[in-house]
């Protein structure tokens, strides 16, 4: 698998949004590979910028006000180097998305299968013009094959009864249909990258679950590789080979699924996985105390110190390298360099510590 | 589908809007200043004479009963008699209003085939030159009223350039060979078959019309775009773009039909709106439509054709917001009609 050039390789890549109180630095140096016919998960808390660093490699983000800077490599191009329109043929033809919130990604206006047989039809010519368009758009073979692909893959997500939820609005489907839907929407030009931001989140259990287990089936029979974005820990280990912990806008740790929950090296991590009772065998009251940065003002050094129970006056002052745990994994945090006299983070002495452990306060020392 | 069956409750609603809007009028025209029967006779009249009209025209008895033979008659299209005309004020609307009816749906085309267009132009090049020159356009459009740019162009394009007449609808050497069939100058002069007609309608017609638009084609371009911009930060438009549909595609299928409904609701407005401002340019431009006609009636406290204009432009009012809802509905399907929860 480490031979070939990996599908999707980002790096160095930083993403700012110029705001009314400053400049927010959102995605900072951030380095992943998503290898062919690999599921990668990004994990970590609601904004720690997860979101954003897809929506760089998607090119979604709308330059200004964002700024994004790095390089983003799909099948050896680098795709902001790629003229526009280029990089608007591989959308919807060979990277694709399943959005975050099914009811507001589907045009309320508009059935299902007016939507989603445009999206068979004309997905990934964003390039077409007018003329072309209007050609394609009335030839009725051209329609009804893309008609017949839509039904195919609402069969395929499990929708029930395709034909009637094609004549339907979004507004009459429930949550979990929606989100069959736009899974079906992601797949139809057959991708060779998915990427799937929160997918079923917005569900209750027993939805989410099924839904999970339809991308458990989608991700077994089908040769693609996904990206997924979650902030629900127990979704990162059934589905994936591969995890990257995200904190503050920077990647904390990566490791293979199963070396990451048997083995998380960054407190960060330790701190996540401690959190689920389920993970870590007993629960841990208060999890991980204070809340993400503020990317106008972000701390100093390492982005986590604030929060951490091990951090120190060297954590503050000093960005933490990455350092290597074998071949796939990696944990930046100053604790694991050699140099550093202070105390190994281990999933038990973070739990313990983190119960004791008050978080800085977010002005405190804010001007030393 | 409750398609039919939301309809029906529309337009009871509608109904019950219209008795509401009669009785209103009703009344208010009654307790106007002045003694109709006074005005109709001229101040020569004796007070005997006066009374004995005043009788006729059933105005000593109650207002519930003087409303209730007033309904009455309506209902068979009986309006009463013009004191000003002498002729039934059913018969004078019928040959006033479709001059007006004519010139505000011209108008309202100029709105809509301007507007809407301009409207997403200045959305898609947001921030842009154009968008400025646009939003100027309808900033000015908006603020100046519109006796203003009826003058205005009066003065440069019948006055100065003498490209078009500036008063009338028709030069009155047309005027014999010209059927009225329809009421409608642009139909009729095609009915007579002239086309020297025809273009010389036209040319009376653009003018006005085009005056008569300029305010509201603003209002639409203005709202058309913010809405447009609007929709177009939508995750679903994202989404679209996300799949690589063609961006013009994602502009004029997926983001228009969603911008349309506030534009829509508007244009309904607008619609009635036009009949007002009408009554102003069709003085300026001595358009023989109902303006003239309503001044006069107002002034010369003609009862019977004030309740019968006003009713007129009322009922065009409700049937206007009937037709928007009844689209609006059609185009959102979450929006249910009126008294619906969809």
């Amino acid at each position: 698998m480490s031979d070939a050039a990996p599908l999707l390789s980002v790096r160095d890549l930083s993403v700012g949004f110029e705001g009314f109180d400053g400049y927010a630095d959102v995605v900072d140096g951030v380095d992943l590979t998503v290898e062919h016919g690999e599921v990668v998960t990004i994990a970590g808390e609601t904004g720690c910028g997860k979101s954003v660093t897809t929506k760089a490699i998607t090119g979604l983000l709308n330059e200004p006000p964002a700024h994004v800077d790095g390089t983003v490599e799909f099948d050896g191009q680098d795709l902001r180097e790629l003229p526009d329109d280029e990089r608007r043929e591989l959308n919807g033809d060979r990277i694709s998305v399943i959005f975050q919130n099914p009811l507001s990604s589907l045009n309320p206006v508009f059935t299902i299968g007016e939507q989603l047989t445009d999206t068979a039809q004309f997905g990934g010519d964003g390039n077409t013009g007018i003329l072309g368009y209007f050609r394609r758009r009335f030839s009725s073979t051209d329609r009804s094959a893309a008609r017949e692909r839509v039904l195919e893959l609402l069969e395929e997500v499990r929708m029930p009864d395709p034909e009637s939820v094609m004549d339907s609005y979004p507004s009459e489907l429930s949550g979990g249909m929606r989100q069959r839907a736009i899974i079906a929407q992601a797949l139809l030009n057959e991708p060779d990258l998915l990427i799937a931001d929160e997918p079923g989140s917005a569900l209750d259990v027993t939805v989410h679950d099924e839904i999970l287990s339809l991308l458990e089936d989608l991700i077994a029979e089908r040769d693609m590789s996904i990206l997924m974005i979650t902030h629900n820990l127990g979704v990162a280990r059934r589905l994936s080979d591969r995890v990257y912990i995200m904190y503050g806008g920077r990647i904390a740790e990566t490791a293979p699924t199963a070396e990451i929950f048997d083995a998380p090296h960054h407190p960060y991590t330790q701190g996540l996985i401690a959190s689920i009772p389920r993970l870590s065998g007993e629960s841990m009251a208060g999890g991980i105390g204070g809340s993400v940065p503020e990317y106008t003002d972000p701390p100093m050094g390492c982005r986590f110190h604030p929060r951490c129970p091990y951090a120190d006056e060297s954590c503050r002052s000093s960005e933490p390298a990455d350092v290597s745990f074998g071949e796939q994994a990696r944990s930046a945090c100053i604790r694991h360099s050699d140099g550093d006299s202070g105390p190994v983070p281990t999933l038990q002495e973070t739990k313990r510590r983190l119960s004791e452990h008050e978080p800085t306060p977010e002005p405190a020392e804010g001007n030393q | 589908m409750p398609r039919i069956g939301q309809i029906l409750r529309r337009l009871s609603g509608m109904t019950v809007s219209l008795l509401g809007l009669s009785v209103l009028i009703f009344v208010i025209s009654r307790v106007l200043p002045g003694n109709p029967a006074r005005m109709a006779l001229g101040a020569m009249a004796s007070d005997e004479q006066v009374a004995e009209l005043a009788a006729e025209m059933g105005l000593n008895k109650p207002l519930p009963l003087q409303y209730v033979d007033y309904m009455r008659r309506l209902l068979v299209g009986d309006l009463g008699q013009s004191l000003q005309t002498k002729n039934s004020v059913a018969h004078d609307l019928v040959t006033k209003f479709p001059a007006t009816l004519e010139l505000i749906t011209l108008a309202f085309t100029f709105m809509v085939v301007f507007g809407i267009p301009l409207g997403i132009i200045a959305a898609k090049h947001h921030g842009g030159i154009l968008d400025n020159a646009t939003r100027f356009f309808a900033f000015s459009t908006v603020s100046v009223p519109s006796f203003f740019i009826g003058i205005v162009f009066q003065l440069v394009f019948g006055y100065f350039l003498n490209w078009f007449p500036i008063t009338g609808r028709l030069s009155s050497a047309y005027s014999d060979e010209v059927v009225r069939a329809t009421g409608f100058m642009l139909v009729d002069t095609l009915l007579s078959g002239s086309v020297a007609a025809h273009v010389d309608a036209w040319s009376h017609i653009l003018l006005p019309a085009l005056a008569l638009s300029f305010s509201g084609m603003g209002q639409i371009i203005r709202i058309t775009r913010s809405s447009m911009i609007d929709v177009e930060g939508q995750d679903y438009i994202e989404a679209m773009r996300g799949y690589g549909l063609p961006t013009w595609m994602i502009t004029d299928k997926y983001t228009l039909k969603n911008a349309f409904v506030p534009t829509l609701t508007i244009l309904g407005l607008q619609y009635a709106w036009l009949l007002s401002g009408a009554f102003i340019i069709e003085i300026v431009y001595s358009w023989p439509g109902l303006a003239k006609y309503g001044v006069q009636s107002v002034l010369t406290s003609d009862v019977n054709a004030v309740v019968g204009v006003t009713m007129l432009v009322g009922f065009v009012f409700v049937v206007v917001n009937f037709v928007v809802d009844l689209l609006t509905s059609y185009i959102d399907p979450r929006i249910g009609l009126a008294g619906e929860s969809a």
